[in-house]
């Protein structure tokens, strides 16, 4: 165990250098910016409260993200638990299928798929339109039903199981799998629509 | 290819709609054995559909890719997120 020097190895400078990044970590998986500068208040403080439990074997942003990912976990657990929110009824945007416009009656492709995606055919670290392609792919998550991000930034970019992003958005476990894949799919069809590659 | 075979695969319920409903599904829970099968069968025989697996991938390496830019280059804070923050934070500090 490291022993901890008697002051922290940051002070309110050092945590407000890391604000800007926390703050878009929030937004990503949050709709409301309000509530994404509360939590980010939250952690910093919590981290000027308790700035023992930063070992030093991370970088300070790396901590910082980690206190911040579980602030938003527990904000999403509460909101849906409201009595207001109702969320685990259905909802009327989850009776919304993207692919009912990508496909005719017959389950056939009434679109090109792979016309302008061919950056998709890139990886990341490799393409010369990469800037472009994470403005789009921001935008696109942006435009995602609340529900249907809080599910899919969840499964997708925290990487928790179908059953804890269910739990998160407020979905019955048995129709994430399903709201995923509208979600994927929407978000698809808004980066082809905007002909990035 | 697809032209002669896709309407037997649309009556047996492996249409590229089906398929594309199960390249998502397989990312998040099994299929079944009938679907296991009802995907391979669809991916040998289409051309049009057999990247799409692949690009669902890339979908998802991209969003990983944006998020993880966030963090390592994350556009500034309007002054006033800034001065909020601040001051909470001076507050905190001053109440311990």
């Amino acid at each position: 165990m490291q022993a901890h020097a008697p002051n922290p190895p940051f002070g309110i400078e050092e945590l407000l250098a890391e604000a800007p990044a926390l703050y878009r970590y929030a937004m990503t998986r949050m709709s409301d910016h309000h509530h994404a500068e509360e939590l980010v208040q939250d952690c910093l403080i919590t981290a000027l409260r308790k700035p023992e439990g930063f070992s030093g074997t991370s970088s300070l942003r790396t901590w910082l993200i980690g206190i911040l990912r579980h602030k938003i976990l527990d904000h999403h657990r509460k909101t849906t638990r409201t009595p207001t929110m109702n969320a685990m009824s259905p909802h009327p945007e989850d009776s919304h299928d993207p692919l009912d416009k990508l496909f005719d009656k017959h389950g056939s492709w009434v679109i090109n798929p792979h016309a302008g995606m061919e950056v998709f055919q890139e990886s990341p670290d490799e393409s010369a339109h990469r800037q472009d392609v994470m403005n789009w792919v921001r935008r696109c998550m942006a435009l995602l039903p609340d529900r249907w991000r809080k599910l899919f930034g969840a499964r997708e970019l925290d990487q928790l199981s179908v059953k804890e992003a269910a739990e998160i958005a407020g979905v019955q476990p048995a129709s994430a799998a399903v709201l995923l894949t509208r979600a994927r799919h929407q978000l698809r069809d808004c980066l082809q629509n905007h002909a990035i590659g | 290819m697809h032209k002669l075979i896709g309407p037997v695969l649309h009556a047996f319920g492996l249409s590229c709609r089906r398929f594309n409903e199960l390249a998502s599904l397989r990312l998040d829970v099994p299929l079944t054995f009938k679907e296991r099968i009802s995907f391979t069968l669809h991916r040998m025989v289409c051309s049009i559909c057999r990247p799409m697996p692949r690009q669902l991938a890339r979908l998802r390496a991209w969003m990983l890719a944006t998020d993880q830019a966030d963090q390592d280059n994350p556009a500034p804070l309007p002054q006033e997120v800034t001065t909020r923050i601040r001051d909470a934070l001076d507050k905190a500090k001053v109440s311990e």
